[in-house]
Parts: C-alpha cells; sequence; structure tokens
C-alpha cells in the first residue's frame, strides 16, 4: 500500500454517511417527471456556459505559438503569466529536456491583451531529474499593480525586477546559480508596488531593488508579504505563526495562517481566511470567514461570514487588494469542457473573486485561463 | 409483487462503499450524494431485471463512474450553485499529512473527470488496467495512458505532493 493509496482511503472515509433506499424508491416512482426536469435544466445549462465562454475576460489562450519578445519598454500592465510546456503532453521521465523552447518560455498577458513571452525569465528547467521533478521551472512574479514583474535572469545569475513601462531592469546583489534554482528552487515575494523583493530559499531576505539594500530575515522565520516602501514586512516561521520584522527582530502577533494576503494602502492592515474547525485530526469545517488585522498591534478589526458564495467556489487563495474593503482570491479553474472531444486539450487557469471584508460578500472577478496538459500560471499579488 | 423486493437490502449494504467512490470522484458531498441518488435511482427503475442478471453491483458502479463522466452530468454540475461552500473535509493529523491532503483534495479536482475516475478505481478500488476499462468502456491501452496522463498532471498541479507520489511506482500504470 502506498502512501498514495493511503491519502485516497482517508479522503474517502470523509464521504458523509447517507440513507438513500426510500429517496432511490421514491425517485425511480417519478421518474418520468425527474427526466423531464433533467432534459430542462441540461438545455439551460448548455446555454448557460456558452455565455460564459463568450463573456469570459482573458480567454483562453493557445498553446504552442511563439509570441513575441517582450519589448523593451511601453507595456501595459500583466494581468498574469504562465508558460505551458508548448501545449504538449510532458511526461518527467522521458521529456523534460526537450522543452527548452521559445514556446515553453514565461509568456507574459497584459491586460490589454497583449501576449509576449520573455526569453530572459528561466521557465522549465530542461535538465531537472526525474528524482526531483516536482521542482519544474524558475519562478515568476507580478506585482500587484501590474507594472513590475520578479523573475530568475539566467545570463546574470540573479533575481530581477522589471519595471514594464520604462524598461527598467534592477538585479539582486546575491547570485544563484542555475545548478542551485534546479536543485533547490526559490520562492518570491514582490511588495505591492514591486520595489521590494523578498527571497525565500535556504534564508530569507528582503531586497529594495532600487537601492540593492539587502535585509537579512532572522533564522527561523521567512518573509511573507512586504508593505509598499519596504514596511512593514510579515514573516512566519515552519509553524505558519505570524510576526512583524521591524529593526532587525521579529515581534510574533500570536496568530497563525498558512495564506495572508498582501498588506492594504495603509501600510498595516492585511486579511486572511478563517473558520475551519478540526476534530479528531479531521478539519470538520472549511474556511468560511474573511478577517483583518493590523499588523502593527496584532489586534482583529473585522470578521465577517462568507455570503453571496459563487457557485464552484471551492479552495481559494488570498491576495493582493480589490479596493479599500475588498481583497483578491483565487480558485484553480475546473474545466471539464475538453472530456471526450478527439484532439481537444485542457484548459487550465484560475478564477479570481473579491471578498469584501465589511460584509463577506464575494463575487467574481474573472477566468484567466490557458490551454494545455500542464504549466504554471501567475497573478499579479498572489 | 415489489418491484423492489431486496433494492432496500442491497442499497443498504452497500451504499456507504458507493458514496465513498462517489465522494472521491466528485470532490464534494452533495455532489456525490447526488450522484449516487441518480444512478440508484436508474438502479431502481431496472431492478428485477438486475436481479435476473445476478450482479447489480457491477452495474451499479459501471454507472456510476460513467456517469460522473458524461457529458449531462458534467454541465449539470456546471450550474449548481450552492449558499455554503462545499463541505469538503480535509484530513489533519500532523501538520503535513494535513496539508498533503488538502492538496491532494484540490489536484484532484483539477483532473479531468475521466482521469479522476482511472486513478479512483486504479489506486483506490485497486483494480486491474482490465478491470478499469470493462468499468469505464474504453481499451486497456486508454486506461494506461489515461493513468500517466493523470499522474503526470498531479505532479505538475501540486509539487508538493512530490514525497506522496513518490511510491507511486510510474511501471504499475502498465501492470
Amino acid at each position: 500500500m502506498t502512501r498514495f493509496r493511503d491519502e485516497l482511503q482517508l479522503i474517502a472515509a470523509q464521504a458523509p454517511e447517507v440513507d438513500l433506499a426510500e429517496r432511490a424508491v421514491r425517485g425511480a416512482r417519478r421518474w418520468k417527471a425527474a427526466t423531464f426536469g433533467s432534459a430542462l435544466a441540461s438545455l439551460v445549462a448548455t446555454a448557460l456556459a456558452a455565455t460564459v465562454l463568450i463573456t469570459t475576460p482573458g480567454g483562453a489562450t493557445m498553446s504552442g505559438e511563439i509570441a513575441n519578445v517582450l519589448p523593451a519598454s511601453g507595456v501595459d500592465p500583466a494581468a498574469y503569466a504562465y508558460y505551458d510546456f508548448c501545449g504538449r503532453e510532458w511526461d518527467y521521465r522521458k521529456n523534460t529536456k526537450t522543452f527548452g523552447k521559445e514556446c515553453a518560455q514565461w509568456r507574459l498577458v497584459t491586460r490589454t491583451g497583449g501576449s509576449f513571452r520573455m526569453p530572459e525569465a528561466l521557465s522549465v528547467y530542461t535538465e531537472q531529474t526525474p528524482d526531483n521533478y516536482m521542482n519544474t521551472g524558475g519562478p515568476l512574479e507580478i506585482s500587484s499593480d501590474g507594472k513590475r514583474v520578479a523573475y530568475y535572469s539566467e545570463k546574470d545569475q540573479k533575481f530581477a525586477v522589471r519595471d514594464l513601462a520604462d524598461g527598467r531592469i534592477w538585479l539582486t546583489p546575491q547570485t544563484v546559480t542555475r545548478e542551485t534554482m534546479v536543485k533547490n528552487g526559490m520562492v518570491l515575494v514582490l511588495s505591492p508596488d514591486g520595489r521590494f523583493l523578498g527571497l525565500l530559499g535556504a534564508t530569507s531576505s528582503v531586497v529594495d531593488m532600487e537601492t540593492g539594500q539587502v535585509t537579512e530575515i532572522p533564522e527561523g522565520w521567512r518573509v511573507r508579504r512586504i508593505g509598499n516602501g519596504g514596511s512593514p514586512v510579515v514573516v512566519s516561521d515552519d509553524e505558519d505563526r505570524l510576526g512583524l520584522f521591524d529593526d532587525g527582530k521579529v515581534t510574533p502577533l500570536n496568530k497563525t495562517s498558512e495564506d495572508i494576503s498582501e498588506l492594504s494602502a495603509d501600510g498595516r492592515t492585511l486579511a486572511y481566511l478563517d473558520g475551519e474547525e478540526i476534530k479528531d485530526h479531521i478539519v470538520t469545517r472549511p474556511v468560511d470567514t474573511v478577517v483583518t488585522l493590523d499588523v502593527t498591534t496584532g489586534k482583529i478589526l473585522s470578521k465577517a461570514k462568507f455570503t453571496d458564495i459563487p457557485g464552484g467556489f471551492r479552495f481559494p487563495r488570498i491576495g493582493g487588494w480589490h479596493s479599500p474593503t475588498e481583497v483578491m482570491l483565487s480558485d484553480a479553474l475546473r474545466d471539464k469542457s475538453w472530456e471526450g472531444k478527439k484532439g481537444a486539450v485542457p484548459t487550465l487557469g484560475e478564477v479570481t473573486y473579491a471578498i469584501d471584508v465589511n460584509t463577506g460578500r464575494i463575487r467574481k472577478l474573472a477566468e484567466h485561463t490557458y490551454k494545455a496538459w500542464a504549466g504554471d500560471l501567475s497573478l499579479p499579488g498572489f | 409483487m415489489d418491484p423492489y423486493e431486496g433494492f432496500r437490502e442491497f442499497v443498504r449494504g452497500r451504499q456507504h462503499a458507493l458514496m465513498r467512490t462517489a465522494y472521491l470522484l466528485t470532490g464534494d458531498a452533495q455532489q456525490a450524494e447526488d450522484l449516487l441518488q441518480t444512478v440508484l435511482m436508474r438502479t431502481a427503475r431496472h431492478w428485477r431485471k438486475l436481479m435476473k442478471d445476478g450482479n447489480p453491483e457491477a452495474y451499479v458502479r459501471r454507472a456510476l463512474v460513467n456517469e460522473h463522466i458524461s457529458w449531462r452530468r458534467r454541465r449539470r454540475a456546471k450550474e449548481t450553485l450552492t449558499a455554503q461552500p462545499p463541505e469538503i473535509v480535509h484530513g489533519a493529523g500532523p501538520e503535513d499529512v494535513s496539508l498533503h491532503r488538502m492538496a491532494l483534495q484540490r489536484a484532484l479536482l483539477r483532473l479531468t473527470p475521466r482521469q479522476r475516475a482511472v486513478l479512483v478505481l486504479r489506486y483506490y478500488e485497486d483494480r486491474s488496467v482490465d478491470e478499469t476499462a470493462d468499468l469505464l468502456g474504453c481499451s486497456p491501452g486508454t486506461v494506461k495512458s489515461q493513468t500517466s496522463h493523470a499522474l503526470g498532471r498531479l505532479r505538475a498541479l501540486a509539487p508538493e505532493l512530490a514525497e506522496l507520489l513518490h511510491d507511486v511506482d510510474p511501471e504499475e500504470v502498465y501492470r
């Protein structure tokens, strides 16, 4: 029995107990009416699905095409970025080395619909070994205003932040070899304005990209969010306990969260999702509440239960602020429409939502998609 | 004669096991219940004939998987609106175990229905390639390729599952 099998058994064991015998018999007796109702529902659903496809912002991008190189300057803010293994099927045991191609590079999609590849940003690690196949490619992060992009510059062996409008590029003082990236990987965190870059590897640091000043985070802590102007810096430890890093030391916030929002424009408020309940080592209720926290005082500012939950909303991640009262959430897109169609390719991507931190109201914002069998997608502020 | 004679006993004896499979297929308690109820209603309609054939459970399992995959079902699932978030129950225990299980649940939901069905049949129900092919109404070759695709997508979609998937023998898919 493998751990994978064990986990499937444990997930299956979470299925609620039901008694369907009488309901099934009653349903069978009403079969004709039920069949008529289902057919009607099916027609309505098909029509609505077609509407969604037409109105989806940032509709699915065809894979395998070679986009133009990102212009030196004058690029509109980014909506998202992705790489897609050229739209081909990827087998980590056999063909990873074949993706050193232009079509497998990171591709930036702007809010105005432009699509550009970034040859300078390392994407698929073509030399990756099967033993380390989960570390598939170099990271790319987009600032929440969409104006700056952070990536690993292979030619410089450093991390870079690029301003899309004026084309300026800043490099980190620290050098990291491609070999280290392939072996260990690295996580990047950008401040909302894209000036400060957090690095999470064996150690953690914050770099002011415009001055080159590096601030090391104390051992045992890692940078999670950075405010505009480089302060405050919210950190966490291995158990997701949050802390405020300032003047060389960490002050614990007595809160634990594995996923927190960016700092709001006031520079002191962050949001996280709460409400999960655990009994006998099983989570019996998923997150259902959005909480805001003043990181300078550690005080809870607001709590609101989710309302108006859109269909399909399941496992949200939390990102940047959409407005003074709304924070962005993101969830994986679940595409089923390609199944059964010969030659069809799945649509991968993310759905974004805005949640009002005062009312808990959730509304859908957009779908960001690409056609591929595998890949990675980066959204501003997440 | 009651046309449903023996049906209730059959359902009460097997519904928990069937519900677990339905839950893995859909990833959602409400949808799993809806799926199983739909299949059991159809089973009830044909109960007398299925009893004569002698293996109603095989019919139910095949119907469960195929109904889950079918076009109409998928379209209806897209339409489901809920007032509350689906009651996805995450495993916990040691921190990493909990996170692995949550990651696996997320990743499974990002697979196609057929890919999910292949993994559930092969690795949860421990069925052979031939049995899985029979249940899905496809060739053993298709089962092998779908299994490879599904495992590959899990690995790509959830890098944090590296350790969990490490001991899934890739060659096992060709068994």
